[in-house]
């Protein structure tokens, strides 16, 4: 057991420092404010200056593009970027299908695409769900027929965020429509500059963009397939489980709804220590506030405690409830959007209560990490009915 | 997320000491406490012979340091210990003896009560403060114990005796009243700071194992009884509040490891982290307690089930070691104060 403040070298403090410089100089109030404005989970300029450092995939080695870092360096950039608040998402969606295409794709698919993500010239965004199936996934419906040499695919995928900034869609097809759905699967790495393939925003309550993907007859090459035919499950268990990811215990990234929820209570006390009530006192000396943001406080401790998919349900319930509470202690001002005259807490509190309740939902739902605790870690019998072909 | 220049490790993984340590009692207790000798000690709830059986096993020598004759077991050794107690409901104020030992270690290393404690199986424990009517105060542990540890205004005081007569309660512990007052002192009031520390610890461990058990207890209902054509445990209904129950006591089970590493190795920046566990750990015991109860449906009401006997002791044991608003009052300063001193 071990809780040490971890011995930082020379070196390792210069890095950081430099680290550090580099999102202060990058993430600018421009770049902030026209996140805001598009939701677009997603950077260029500073994906591209990322990826010239070799940050867009740290701790791939440096021949790969990578910058070759150890856990600690990589966990470092992470804490930073996430300081910073720039957009995340894409970044990390990226990050994910490279595991299945170094497991199961061609040498030349790996050539041509590892190098590209690594520089930050190709972005992958993920076509797994649809507006049919999302927690089921293997339910999907997007068909894949052969033609000649090739496939020629249709379909809709929906909550693909990203893919107005991406090159590839990693896409989970149907092949075959007669055996057990899990078993009728195929990845492919798909270019979304193809014909056929058209993207369409969705808005969120938590003000990030995501798309449909309509896929109207799309004629994709052999090559682009991952992994064999009707193999797609298994291609897929990698960069779904790294999704959930546990690291050792430095390299395990802090889960990011869980420093959300704790960015949210600093910007509550921080306010709430200056903020005054109607008697001039300060709201931070009202004992009921007090006792409110300890709970919090608490419930926050209990969170950053809770491992694995545990934690994944603890922190994202814990947000929801710590944005709600925290709104009834700020009170009407802090209802206001950012821009609205008068408005508390830059809109933060107010964004905060959209963003949470995606938490619970994107990544795998909390119900099905219910499912799988239950199954797997208490011994319970599977709930979901089994399905016959 | 890091203000300044510092990351620290986030390791939970025992040693392999500390896994024996905790294999040895777990097997201990398993073998040696089941729910019906939890059921013979109450009203009262303590089994002397167990308590015996403790102390010739060194559980109270252990949790002293080399130099009082002990072993030099850290807080997180205890805490793995005591968590196994909890497990099976042990009938014994392993809690209070332990915390009451470890302030009498440091502030009164060579006095006679320590002696009593290590050498002759007696029983000290700790009251919670401040005292509205010290003449007749409810004291945890308070009716098996010989001596007493309080702050008294500016001091903190040892009262040796006997209680005036035990109180029956919903947890079935062994709480006694005391007169408690013309103390010995022992040291300044500062120092008591450090035994609440280690009690809510303590208590906090014995209340994860209480929640584990309650764990158990649901589970294997859910594993064995049938309704509509499945085994229960198939409902979401069922299985989903046993997921929460499991999930609460591990998050509860860490944190209060994570505080006592913090207590052992840097007591100085341990801030809210032993109340945040105790409070945790309460909440989690009870959850997983009433859990179970309904779980079990019409037999979890009955006495015959086990779980009742969690439930009750989920609340009893965690009430002691302070009420709940005094906690959150003390931890909104320990936690607000030094977050706004750092962020100026």
């Amino acid at each position: 057991m071990n809780f040490d403040a971890i011995k930082l070298d020379e070196d390792t403090r210069e890095f950081w420092a430099d680290v550090r410089a580099f999102f202060e100089e990058h993430v600018t109030d421009d770049l902030l404010s026209e996140e805001r404005t598009s939701g677009a989970g997603f950077s260029e300029t500073l994906h591209l200056a990322l990826g010239k450092r070799g940050w867009v995939a740290p701790r791939w080695p440096v021949d790969e593009g990578g910058a070759g870092l150890d856990p600690l360096r990589a966990r470092i950039i992470a804490d930073e970027l996430a300081r910073s608040r720039a957009p995340f998402v894409l970044a990390s969606t990226t990050l994910l299908s490279p595991i299945a295409i170094r497991m199961f794709g061609s040498p030349e698919m790996q050539q041509t695409i590892l190098p590209k993500v690594a520089d930050g010239t190709v972005r992958i965004c993920l076509g797994y769900t649809e507006p049919d199936c999302g927690s089921d996934l293997a339910a999907v419906r997007t068909r894949a027929t052969r033609d000649g040499d090739g496939w020629i695919i249709n379909g809709q995928k929906m909550f693909t965020t990203g893919a107005q900034h991406s090159q590839y869609c990693f896409l989970l097809t149907r092949t075959d429509p007669e055996v057990a759905k899990h078993k009728g699967l195929t990845v492919f790495l798909l270019p979304l500059d193809l014909p056929g393939v058209e993207i369409r925003p969705i808005g969120t309550l938590g003000g990030e963009r995501t798309n449909f993907v309509y896929l109207h007859d799309v004629r994709i090459d052999d090559s682009w397939r991952i992994g064999e035919v009707n193999n797609g499950w298994a291609v897929i268990a990698a960069p779904l489980n790294a999704e959930h990811s546990i690291g050792d215990d430095v390299a395990e990234v802090t889960s990011p709804y869980f420093t959300e929820c704790e960015r949210l209570w600093q910007v509550a006390v921080q306010w709430a220590s200056v903020a005054t009530d109607i008697h001039g006192n300060r709201i931070i000396d009202d004992q009921v506030v007090r006792a409110d943001l300890a709970q919090l406080a608490i419930d926050i401790e209990l969170a950053r405690s809770t491992p694995g998919p545990m934690g994944r349900i603890v922190c994202s319930e814990t947000l929801i409830r710590t944005a709600s509470k925290l709104l009834d202690l700020a009170g009407a001002q802090a209802f206001l959007s950012e821009t609205s005259d008068g408005s508390a807490l830059n809109g933060e509190l107010e964004e905060g209560y959209r963003y949470a309740p995606g938490t619970a939902i994107y990544g795998g739902s909390t119900d099905i990490a219910r499912n799988m605790i239950a199954e797997r870690i208490l011994g319970l019998p599977r709930s979901t009915p089994r399905r016959s072909g | 997320m890091s203000a300044g220049f510092v990351i620290r490790h986030e390791d939970y993984t025992l040693s392999e000491e500390q896994q024996a340590l905790r294999d040895s009692f777990r097997a201990f207790f398993a073998k040696t406490v089941d729910a019906t000798r939890v059921r013979a000690a109450e009203p009262l709830g303590f089994d002397a012979d167990l308590w015996n059986e403790l102390v010739a096993r060194h559980v109270v020598s252990m949790a002293l340091p080399e130099s009082a004759g002990g072993d030099g077991a850290t807080l997180t050794d205890l805490v793995l210990v005591v968590e196994e107690a909890g497990r099976c409901a042990a009938p014994i104020p392993l809690v209070e003896n332990l915390a009451g030992a470890r302030t009498l270690a440091r502030l009164d290393p060579t006095g006679a009560t320590l002696n009593s404690i290590r050498d002759s199986g007696q029983i000290v424990t700790l009251a919670p403060g401040p005292l509205k009517t010290p003449q007749r105060a409810l004291v945890p542990a308070g009716a098996v114990a010989q001596s007493v540890i309080l702050r008294d205004g500016e001091k903190v005081v040892v009262v040796t005796g006997a209680p005036l007569e035990s109180a029956v309660n919903l947890a079935c512990a062994p709480w006694g009243w005391w007169d408690l007052r013309g103390g010995m002192p022992i040291g300044d009031a500062a120092a008591f700071s450090d035994a609440e520390r280690d009690w809510r610890l303590l208590t906090a461990a014995a209340l994860v194992g209480l929640g584990q058990a309650a764990v158990g207890i649901g589970v294997q209902y859910a594993n064995e009884r049938s309704a509509f054509g499945t085994t229960i445990g198939a409902f979401q209904a069922i299985a989903h509040p046993l997921v929460d129950a499991a999930a609460a006591v591990e998050g509860a089970r860490r944190l209060t490891w994570r505080a006592a590493w913090f207590a052992d190795n840097e007591p100085e920046s341990i801030g809210a982290l032993a109340i945040s566990a105790l409070l945790s750990a309460a909440t989690a015991a009870e959850k997983a307690a009433a859990t179970a109860i309904h779980t079990q449906g019409g037999f979890g009401l009955t006495l015959e089930s086990d779980a009742q006997l969690f439930y009750r002791r989920a609340k009893g044991w965690a009430a002691p070691a302070g009420d709940r608003r005094a906690l959150l009052t003390e931890a909104a300063d320990r936690v607000l104060h030094p977050f706004l001193e750092a962020n100026r």
